[in-house]
């Protein structure tokens, strides 16, 4: 995948946002598969993981119910970012029963407990380096592909992996240390 | 240690990244497909007659609600037109001197038109010629406008983050202060900022402009770095190139070679703000120049800049202060 074309991307977005504006279900479900992992990656940056597929279903109606208000087709993706952060923000908002916020009791599972602390170890990096992570790390998405999702430059991208990566292996590093 | 594994999954594996990826890699999303709602005949009327129905009698009982609650715990904080010349018009007829601006309207200025508003607790505005805007939020925790274009003024004495202004390319969020912002025809916005700062941002990028700086942002890629207004006309093209062309990386690499060749020490501040928009080779380059018009503090070297590490000890050695920073954050914006 070439490094920069993330305009001919947005460019993409507005020819499908158009279509699905006209009814095109096809349209709005590539527009789906394009930015899933995009809007998947950034809502498990900020909640937890078992309310993240739910998250992911209510932003993604969102976008279709209210993509006729979107003005500018080409800026899908930026509009769909703020859709995704504000839902996760609104979780955090939203009065739960203790018993939701409560993590598993326990697991048995070592990879799993490995799994659980490595994400928990992203979710408190700072915001900037927690998404691009989750999205290289946990999406599976290259650097190139999140530069493309998101509008940032690659060189923006390549800084956010880099600090957030030093920053996680020094949290990593810690936590091993105390066990 | 190399990143290039990191970065697109290529070269020498790191060890470490590779056992977080397996690790991590159970997360991804496991239905993959979009459920559309059942009762959709098209993307975007999902709904049968009798549930929209009462979908729009449940809207109405909850925007009484909430007009009544935001009353009741935040008073009124509405536009009003404080003085006008022309004939500017308000969702199409003749606006008033006095007129209360609401929600949803649109207001818009002929090119002998100007606009002044003004919000108890908030500040002024003033709209020039040829401008079309909406309001969008009007509480007093939260205001919100749309320009989509012409130039507003804006002198704010709100807290940071309560001001919002929506354009084609960024959101301005006013951090306590004053700045002109201009939206052009083709949605570039200008934003100018005369006293305090101001936070451009758009999907992932970020731009934090003081006083005396102005940035630009473009639809679809969002704010650039900012620059200070007296630098030179080449090192402004250059600068526009480097924010904008971002596909064509000759052309990136002749202007990075121009823009450091024009660079005064006040212009360090935007060379601080380039290191996240370009690649390790052109961030060793950024730091040569920027040794030069500003030495760097002590801890702060070239593998740091070339690493991308953090800069902030060169940041406060620019001596231009920093953003006041509101209690509650940055605002949830406006969908």
């Amino acid at each position: 995948m070439p490094a920069n074309h993330s305009m001919g991307d947005f460019s993409q977005d507005a020819q499908l946002v158009q279509a699905a504006r006209g009814g095109d279900r096809a349209a709005f479900g590539e527009l789906y598969e394009r930015y899933e992992r995009m809007v998947h990656g950034v809502l498990l940056a900020h909640v937890p993981y078992a309310e993240v597929d739910d998250l992911l279903q209510d932003v993604f109606l969102i976008a279709l119910r209210r993509l006729e208000s979107l003005r500018e087709p080409t800026a899908f993706a930026g509009w769909l970012l703020v859709i995704a952060r504000n839902r996760a923000n609104d979780f955090h908002r939203r009065p739960r029963a203790a018993e939701e916020l409560r993590e598993p009791a326990s697991i048995a599972d070592r990879d799993e407990q490995e799994a659980r602390a490595a994400l928990a170890a992203i979710q408190a990096l700072p915001e900037a380096y927690r998404e691009t992570l989750t999205l290289r790390l946990v999406e599976g998405m290259s650097g190139p592909e999140i530069a493309a999702r998101t509008g940032l430059t690659p060189a923006s991208v390549r800084v956010n992996l880099h600090r957030g990566m030093k920053q996680l292996r020094e949290k990593l590093g810690k936590s091993a240390n105390h066990e | 240690m190399s990143d290039e594994y990191l970065w697109d999954g290529c070269g020498t594996p790191d060890a470490e990244v590779e056992r977080l990826e397996k690790l991590l890699g159970r997360f991804r999303p496991a239905v993959r497909g979009f459920e559309f709602p059942a009762a959709a005949t098209s993307p975007l009327h999902t709904h049968s007659r009798r549930a929209q129905w009462w979908r729009v009698a449940a809207s109405f009982v909850l925007l009484l609600g909430s007009i009544w609650l935001m009353r009741a715990l935040t008073g009124r904080a509405a536009w009003t037109i404080a003085g006008l010349e022309g004939s500017p018009r308000i969702d199409g007829r003749a606006a008033e001197r006095n007129e209360i601006w609401k929600i949803g309207q649109w207001l818009e200025t002929d090119t002998a038109s100007r606009v002044q508003l003004h919000v108890d607790g908030l500040g002024e505005i003033e709209v020039g010629p040829n401008a079309r805007l909406e309001l969008l939020q009007a509480n007093a925790t939260q205001q919100q406008i749309r320009l989509e274009r012409g130039t507003i003024q804006a002198t704010v004495t709100a807290p940071p983050y309560v001001f919002l202004v929506r354009t084609p390319g960024a959101y301005a969020m006013d951090m306590g202060c004053a700045y002109t912002l201009q939206v052009t025809d083709a949605g570039v916005s200008i934003l100018r900022v005369t006293v305090g700062w101001v936070d451009l941002q758009h999907g992932f990028r970020q731009s934090l402009v003081p006083a005396g700086a102005a940035a630009e942002s473009r639809p679809g890629i969002g704010p650039g770095a900012p620059y200070f207004e007296d630098s030179n006309e080449r090192f402004r093209e250059a600068l526009e190139t480097l924010n904008f062309n971002v596909e064509d990386s000759q052309a990136r690499a002749e202007a990075l070679t121009i823009l450091l060749a024009e660079a005064r020490p006040r212009d360090a501040f935007t060379l601080l703000n380039l290191f996240r928009r370009v690649d390790a080779e052109d961030r060793g380059r950024l730091y040569d120049r920027l040794a030069v018009l500003l030495p760097p503090p002590a801890g702060v070297t070239r593998q740091n800049a070339v690493d991308g590490d953090d800069m902030s000890g060169w940041w406060d050695k620019l001596g231009l202060g920093h953003a006041k920073k509101g209690l509650k954050g940055p605002p949830r914006i406006e969908e």
